[in-house]
Order: structure tokens, then sequence, then C-alpha cells
């Protein structure tokens, strides 16, 4: 029963939606960076020149993981996934940066070990849960090996601390357990202890409870939130709709802060305005929406899990970094992927586009 | 298949929640960048970019003689914008070593901290500027600024008043005048970042400080000087609690000098009123012109017509009206050469109390002369609903009617000039950048009051005051003097009846007589023990229109060119050193320290006397002349006076205290009183003079 021909193309619209977000990104980084870096560095093209590097490296990435045999390789998905949390120990020896132990400084190069460890925990949770022999249905399977594995690495993530990750993953791990069929009373199991955790952890530790705070009094008025929320709304604000004009922004100098991380989508608001935005939007959208295309044409369960959870990772991240930005969730240090700067998120979700882009020519016409 | 179709069922689930989270943020989009979006960029503006006014320079005061009389000079002030906690502490510590303060004590002081801006001292010397300026840390800032100087310290300094630190008028024309004088400030924008740095976006301020207008006076700065130092003398002599003068030129209204003297205020660097306008008293006697000028005009009676003056006492009904002499029967002349009360009151009763009304009105009674002046006072006459033979009375004599110095001179004025009641005016025109004169004020005429058959009449009435009235101290050798005397009771507030002890002692009048140029008025409150107006203040006038008749300044000319915009060109003004009881030689040297010359009588010996007195001011390269004698003289002899002015000479005599006597104009030729002539003390000297 064939109904399907497998197609050999591989998905030209995500690819271009990618490369018109990444060279946006090159120009608004260099717009937003470029006083702080003369600022700090001496030098205003700081920011772009690594940036640049990351893309190239991202391009020779993207290259690669377009040709290679992801199901082949996925079955070395698990024990990568020790060495990871083994790299997500090693943070807490390093030096803090900002308060936190995020990054692994390996002379050069300083990785994230928590992006390597959500990318590499979707292609884990793909490949195991493709395997016939496992019974989704049954709750012990789901919670062994899942819950210890995936549960030790959000505790790491967790602690160092960088609560936007966490949360990430942990959706997304839960988004794949959905697609993949778990039962939604077994998902429920896992879903609402976490209202409780959060309020413990914030109300009963303090852990970020001036931020909730913020958050409660800023969803109305934005301009009662904390210093960041404030400025971030107040710059999307002096955007209007057509924007005051790129590199015409004045909030980057120094008003807004991380302008050309974190709260990117407000200094490009403020300079190309909501029309600006709104394109950037749909090409997000057109991402997402090709993604899960993709999986949905998927001929195998590996690569119809791979596919979405590669997607859902990368629209949560988007999610809940637009979310903070215009001030509908409380802040949560999360880069924007493909726009803001940082080698990390770059790479990381440029591997999520090329392993997306390689899904895509195994499509099958349904 | 079952798995098939749960798969897309689950994906559906994921795709509708990606779009619900779009639409949200897109939603919030529209909520931020377009309901929201005019607000916040407002807020983004206002805490990214600023302005910064430059300020325009202040227009000039000059004088009539084009003369300047407040300058301004360029100053640096010292303020601090620390930009972090490490500057903040840099900037106290160097201020507590520099302005020599206890430890610890600056930042609470100078109110310093990050991002705060805070004034250090204003207007710094030269030095200071220069010595901060070598050493001062980062975040204190030297700005260059303006301030106002006034090259004749206290001399007029009630006219021109007081401008605040940033040259804003506070008091005086320069409140008066302020809009114009402060001209319009420029504007620079520029855009701050977060951490307070600031930057022009433009080369170019967004609108250019426009200067201010400078302005020329009708004040003449010397009679100025001559009216305050005679003014404060007069004061102290006759021990006044308050003494208020103006004269102004009766032909046009240009007020030549004004100026109050109260022995009681002690710091005059500070704002003040200027209370020849902004306090009103009750004229008294002076105003018998006002009620006179009616009865004239009006033909009430003849000039040989008598009337009854009851003896000094008029009783009517429960009132009385008193004269200070007793008098029986006078001709109207002689009502007011000697100021009879009854007299005048019995004639206004005839002439009727809403005529003496209006007419008081029509003399600008009640009007204010300045307009916008701070703090002028109007005055006002009481109208009571019936006039009363007392109520009529009163009026013609000067009570129940309240008037600013200003005005009573005024009313003079319109005596001296034949009828006509001028504007007073104090703008003489504006001044260009090159100092011509533009835009010159013309006098404004306000009414035509009486015919000049009524005001010769009047005048003639008014130099018999002086000539054997109640004003025969006021009578000059020099000049010839008419007016009228004023000593009315003052109202005590608290006994809510006129005392009989507290006296406004007022002389107003207006001279030369028979062809009148200047008029006057003196006005002292409270003199003691005496305090009839001819024997006080009409004295100071006496001496005030006597020093104006020597100088004869060119008082009705407008300059035709300023003498200088910048305050390098014009002359500098000396005060006067003392040269009394110093050697000749020793003298000579002081006065040319001061850039001065000593003119003397003798070669030899030491100074008896000099002209003018120490402590004046005077311009530099002007001269002193000193009387020298030999130390072992103990009799005052008689000094050569040949070459000088009549001024100089009338000094000396005064000094002397000798009578005397002066025919001819010019500097003097001939003494009656030979040199070396010993003194005494009835002698009579008379002076010929000649016109070099």
């Amino acid at each position: 029963m064939r109904r399907s021909a497998k197609t050999k193309s591989i998905d030209e619209g995500l690819l271009l939606a990618y490369i018109v977000l990444v060279i946006t990104g090159l120009v608004m980084i260099y717009s937003t960076s470029s006083m702080i870096a003369e600022t700090k560095f001496g030098s205003n093209i700081f920011f772009l020149k690594r940036q640049l590097i990351w893309t190239i490296l991202s391009v020779i990435a993207v290259y690669g993981i377009i040709k290679v045999n992801l199901q082949r390789l996925a079955i070395y998905s698990a024990p990568a996934l020790f060495v990871i949390i083994l790299m997500l120990s090693l943070v807490f020896l390093m030096p803090s940066r900002n308060g936190s132990h995020r990054w692994l400084m390996l002379g050069i190069i300083n990785i994230q070990p928590s992006e390597l460890f959500k990318f590499v925990m979707i292609v884990y949770l793909a490949f195991s849960l493709s395997n016939p022999k496992r019974k989704i249905e049954e709750l012990k399977q789901l919670l062994f090996p899942y819950l210890p594995l995936i549960g030790i690495g959000l505790m790491l993530i967790l602690l160092e601390p960088d609560l936007g990750t966490t949360i990430v993953i942990a959706l997304s791990a839960l988004g794949i357990l959905f697609l993949a069929g778990a039962r939604m009373k077994h998902l429920c199991y896992g879903i609402l202890p976490i209202p409780a955790v959060a309020t413990f952890v914030v109300f009963g530790l303090g852990y970020k409870e001036a931020r909730i705070i913020d958050y409660v009094a800023s969803i109305a008025d934005p301009l009662k939130g904390s210093y960041q929320v404030k400025q971030a709304a107040l710059t999307l604000g002096a955007g209007g709709f057509f924007g005051m004009g790129l590199g015409e922004g004045r909030q980057k100098l120094f008003f807004l802060p991380y302008p050309h991380t974190d709260f990117i989508f407000a200094a490009i608001g403020e300079e190309l305005g909501m029309l600006g935005l709104m394109i950037i939007l749909m090409l997000f959208f057109y991402i997402i929406f090709r993604g899960l295309k993709i999986a949905s044409q998927q001929p195998d369960r590996f690569g119809y899990l791979l596919a979405s959870g590669i997607t859902l990772s990368l629209f949560l991240n988007i999610a809940i970094n637009l979310g903070v930005v215009t001030a509908l969730i409380p802040v949560t240090g999360l880069p924007l992927p493909f726009l803001s700067y940082g080698g990390s998120s770059l790479m990381v979700s440029s591997a999520a586009i090329a392993v997306l882009l390689n899904l895509s020519k195994r499509r099958v016409k349904t | 298949m079952k798995l098939k179709k749960k798969k897309n069922i689950r994906l559906g689930w994921v795709f509708f929640f990606v779009c619900f989270v779009f639409a949200s943020v897109l939603a919030r989009l529209v909520h931020l960048q377009i309901y929201l979006a005019p607000e916040y960029r407002k807020k983004v503006q206002i805490q990214a970019e600023g302005t910064q006014t430059i300020q325009a320079s202040r227009g000039l005061i000059y004088d009539r003689n084009g003369m300047i009389v407040a300058n301004n000079i360029e100053s640096q002030s010292l303020s601090a914008w620390p930009n972090d906690k490490q500057e903040v502490k840099e900037i106290a510590s160097f201020l507590e070593d520099f302005l020599n303060l206890p430890k610890g004590t600056a930042i609470k002081k100078f109110n310093l901290g990050v991002h705060h801006y805070s004034w250090i001292k204003r207007n710094l010397s030269d030095e200071l500027a220069s010595e901060i300026e070598k050493q001062s840390p980062k975040g204190l800032y030297l700005e260059d600024g303006i301030v106002r100087s006034y090259p004749f310290d206290f001399v007029g300094k009630q006219i021109i008043g007081f401008t605040d630190i940033d040259s804003k008028g506070l008091s005086g024309f320069e409140l008066w005048c302020n809009k114009e004088l402060a001209g319009d400030s420029g504007v620079f924008a520029f855009r701050r970042d977060g951490k307070r740095n600031c930057f022009r976006i433009r080369e170019q301020a967004i609108s250019q400080p426009v200067p201010g207008q400078s302005k020329v006076l009708t004040i003449d700065w010397q009679l100025q000087e001559i009216l305050e130092e005679e003014l404060r003398e007069g004061v102290i002599k006759h021990n006044a609690e308050l003494g208020m003068a103006v004269f102004l030129n009766n032909r046009n209204g240009e007020i030549i000098a004004m100026a109050h003297f109260d022995p009681n205020e002690k710091n005059r660097n500070k704002p003040q009123k200027l209370r020849v306008l902004t306090d009103l008293y009750e004229p008294g006697s002076v105003y018998k012109v006002i009620a006179a000028a009616g009865l004239l005009e009006n033909s009430i009676m003849s000039l040989d017509d008598t009337i009854y003056c009851e003896n000094g006492r008029w009783q009517m009904g429960r009132n009385r009206l008193r004269d200070d002499h007793k008098h029986e029967w006078l001709n109207f002349r002689s009502v007011i050469e000697l100021s009879s009360n009854i007299g005048i009151g019995k004639y206004a009763v005839e002439y009727g109390g809403e005529e003496l009304y209006q007419l008081s009105k029509k003399f600008g009674i009640g009007t204010k002369t300045l307009d916008g002046w701070p703090g002028e006072q109007a005055g006002y006459i009481s109208k009571p609903k019936r006039w009363s033979d007392f109520n009529v009375a009163s009026l013609s004599i000067g009570h129940a009617v309240a008037v600013n110095t200003l005005q009573m001179a005024n009313v003079m004025a319109a005596v001296a000039n034949g009828g006509t009641l001028y504007k007073p005016k104090l703008i003489l025109c504006d001044v260009d950048e090159k100092g011509n004169p533009f835009n010159q004020q013309r006098s404004e005429i306000i009414a035509e009051l009486m015919s000049k058959e009524t005001a010769d009449t009047l005048k003639s009435f008014l130099r018999g005051v002086v000539e054997r009235g109640t004003a025969e101290l006021v009578n000059s050798q020099i000049v010839t003097i008419a007016g009228k005397t004023g000593t009315a009771q003052i109202y005590d507030r608290e006994r809510k009846r006129y005392s009989y002890s507290k006296y406004m002692a007022s002389f107003a009048g207006f001279f030369p007589a028979e062809n009148p140029l200047v008029t006057g008025i003196v006005v002292m409150k409270n003199p003691q023990p005496v305090h009839y107006g001819g024997h006080t203040s009409g004295v100071t006038f006496r001496k005030i229109a006597e020093r104006y008749t020597i100088i004869h300044p060119d008082l009705f000319t407008v300059p035709t060119r300023m003498i200088a915009e910048n305050s390098d060109k014009i002359k500098k003004t000396q005060v006067v050193p003392n040269l009394m009881g110093q050697l000749l030689a020793s003298a000579k040297q002081e006065t040319e320290n001061k850039m001065l010359h000593l003119k003397s009588t003798a070669d030899s010996g030491f100074v008896v006397w000099q002209y003018p007195q120490a402590d004046r001011l005077i311009f530099e390269d002007d001269e002193i002349l000193v009387v020298v004698q030999s130390n072992d003289e103990q009799e005052q002899k008689m000094a050569d006076l040949t070459g000088m002015t009549i001024r100089e000479a009338s000094a000396y005599m005064q000094h002397l205290n000798l009578d005397y006597s002066v025919t001819g104009n010019g500097k003097v030729y001939r003494q009656s009183l030979k040199p070396g002539a010993i003194v005494q003390n009835e002698s009579v000297c008379k002076l010929e003079c000649k016109p070099i």
C-alpha cells in the first residue's frame, strides 16, 4: 500500500526564511550593539565580527547536518546525553558571568551545555520513543528512563540558574511525549506539580520573587514593571507602526538592557516599527508551520518525533522570548533564535533548521 | 491508521497553540505600538533628549548722557554632575580641600549624587576659575555665564533694581523692563544615553539667543548722585524717618532723578522698593496748588478780594480747621504764600467738592504714572456720598487724599510749564548694538489743565511763597526758586486721628522761577525737632536746585551716540580719597595713584579743604580741588579762588560758612576778600565771574 512518493528536495522556503532571519539578525546586531561595543571594547564591530564568525560556522554545520543520516547518528544520543550532563556539572566550576554559571569556557570558545542538552535530548527522545518495543501508554515505561535522565539535566540547568532554558526543555520534553502518544492522564501527572513547585520555589525560597511581583503589575501597565520590562515596552512603543528608521533607535543607548541579545526584538521594534516586527513574526510562524508540516509528512515515527520536537523547542524559545519582551510573561533571560547575538544560540537554532531541512528530504506526499 | 489519526490530531493541537501564541504577541504589539505609542514615544523622548538654554546677553542700561549704569560681565560658575560613586567621592574630597571644609561635609552641603546636577559656586573670580580648571576632578564643570555689574554701585540702584543670579530682573527697572532687557534665550538640543552621557545632535543651536534690548534712561546719573547725597544729608540733619525726592524736566515729563533715603535701611544690597512710587502719603498744603489752579481758572474770586481767616480756628459743626499762624483778613495771594488752610478751605467750599474732586483726578491723582512699575501705588481720593464743607476744605488742603511722590512732582510740573500735564517718562530711547539711539520715546501729554494766565498767576504766588512766605529759607542766591511747602499731620492709625507731633514735611517747586526747567519735590517723614516743610525739605530742595544750576547739565538733549557699548571703553569711576590734613606732595601722590588730577591754591602746605569731598564717586581724569595752608597758621585764610568754577567756589564758601554772592557766569576772576585775608564770620565775599 504505497500511497506516497519520496521527494529528494529540501524545503527551500524554510531555508530562505532561515537565511533572511540570520541576515536580519546580523544587521540588527550591528545597529544595536555598535554603541555598546564602542564604549566597552573600543570597536563598534566587536559583536558583529564575532557573530559573523559564528554565522559562518553555523552555515558549515547546517551543510553538514543536511548531509548526514540522522537515524544512524541518533544511536549515539544516549551516551552523548551522559557526556552533556557531565558538562552541565562542570559549569559550576567555572567563574560566574552575570551571576550565573551557564558557560563552559574552553579557551577560545565558550559553549552553553544547556543548549546542547536541549538539542541532544530531543534527538534522544525521538530515537528512544520510536523504538517499536516501547509502550508509551504505560506509566512505568514513561517514567523510566526519561524522568531520571531528563530530570537530572533539568535540575542542573535550573541550578545554574537558567529558568528560561529549563522551561523550554521541560515543555519540549512534555510536548514530544504528548506527540508520541502518551496518555493525557499521565502527562497531567507531570504538569500538575509544576505550578505547585514553582509557587514554592518563587514564594517559599524567594527565587525571583521580585520579578514575579513586577510581572503581575506590568501586564496591564508595563511602565509599572521592573526597569527592564518598562524600557522594553517603551522601546516598542516609541517605534510605533513605522519605526524610527534603521539605526535611529535611542533606547539602545544604555536605556534598554541587552538590546543586542535578549531584548533585540524590542530594539528592532523601535527602529523598524510594528511593520518590521510583523514581517519577522511571519518568518517565525512560517518556520514553525513548515517544521510541523515536515513532521506530519515523515514516513516514520523517528522522523515525525524528531521534526516535531525540534520545531516545538524552537517555537518555545521564540514564544518565551517574545512573551518577555512584550511584557506578557515574567522576565527570563532567553535569546531570540536567529536574531539575538550569541554563538551557542545561533549554532543550536541553525542545527535545528538543518535537522528540519534534512528531514524535509524524506517527506512523503500524503 | 488509528495511530496516524491520533498523531495528526495532536499535531493539530500543537499548531493551534502556536497560532494562539503568535496571535497574542501580535495583539500585544498592537497595544504597545499603536495604542500606547504616542505616550511612550513622548516618554522616550523625555528620557533620551534634552534641551539646554543659551543665555541671551541682557540689554545694557544707560543714563541720559550715555554712561553705562548696568553692564554685563562674563563669569564662570562651578557645577557638579558626577557619573558614578567614584566621581562623587573625588569631587567631594577635592571640594573639601579646595574650600577648606571639614572632611565628609561636602556631599551633604552640595547635594552631590550620581547623575545629580548641582551648583557648587556661582560667579567665581577669574583666578579661582583658572585654578579649578587646572586641577579639578572628573564630573566638575566650569560653565560660562553672564552677571550684571553696576559701575555706580548704589547710586540710582533703587531705580535700576536688581537681577538674580540668572540675570533675571528682581526689582526696579530690571524687573519693569525685564522682558525687553532679557531678550530670548537660545536652545541647544542634545541627546543623552542611559548613562547620562550627553552629546549634541547638531552643530547649530535650534534657536540662537536674541540679545536683550539696551535702554537709555531719562535719569542723569550725576544729578541722581547729587540728589541722593543731599537727601541723605537732609534726612540725617533733620532726624527724619524717611526722605523721598523726585526731580523732573517739567517741559516734557522726563524724570531726571529720584530716590528715597531711609536711615534705618541697613542692607542696601538687596532688592528695594522704589518708594517714591510705592509709598503713599497725604500731601498736605502742597496740594493747595490744585485747588488754587481750579479757583483761579474758574474766577471764583478776584485777586483783590480778601477773605476772613477766622484767626486760626474755623469751627464747622463738630469739625474744626486750624492755621499754624493766626490770620484775620487775607487776599488770595497771601492765602497761598502764608499757606492759610482756612482761607483756601473757604474758597474751596465756594468752588465745590465734586469740582475739586474731578480736577484732582485730572491732575493725575489716583492714576499710576509708570505703567506696570512693580508695586507702584496709584493713590486715592476719598469721595464722600455728600460733600460737606469740611470734606471739601479737607481735600483742598491735601487731607483725605493719598499720593505718591512722583504724582505730586508731576502736579507741580504742570503748573511750572503753564498748564500741561505730561506723562512722567523714564525711558528716553533704545540703543542698537552699535550704540546708536533709536525708538525715541515721545513725550505724552495727558491733559491741558489751565490757561497760561492762570499758571502765570499761580507761579507768581509760588515765587512769593519763597520770597516772603512759608519757604523763605528756600530762597537762593544762585537760582530763583518757586514752590509750595507742605507740613501735613501724619495719620496715627492706632489712635485713629491725626498726630500732633508727627508731620510729613515737603516742598515742591521749580526753577528758574521765571522760565521753569526743572520741577522737583522733597518729602521728609517726621523730621525732628523742626517739622516745617520750608525748613527741612525746602532747604534740601534748595541745595539740590543750586547744585543742579551750577552744573548746568545738558538736561534736555538726547545724546547722538552712547559713549560705548563696552565697559572697557567708558571711564571708570573712582572714590574721592580723603586728603584733609595731608601734605600737598602726598596728596598729589594719592590722587595720581587713583588716576585723578589735583588742583591746588598754593604750591605747598597742608590740605585744609577739598572738593569734591571724600567718598564721592567721580570719573578718572577728573580734578580734585584742594585749598592748602602752611601748618603754622591758626586762622583760616581766604584762598585764591581765581579760575575756580562757581560750583567749586560756592562749595568753598559753604565750607567757610561765609555769605557770598556771585555775579556773571563761568569762572571766578575777581574776589572781594583777597587771597590770604583772615576769614571772619561776618565777612561777605563777592565773586565776579566771566566765561573763559
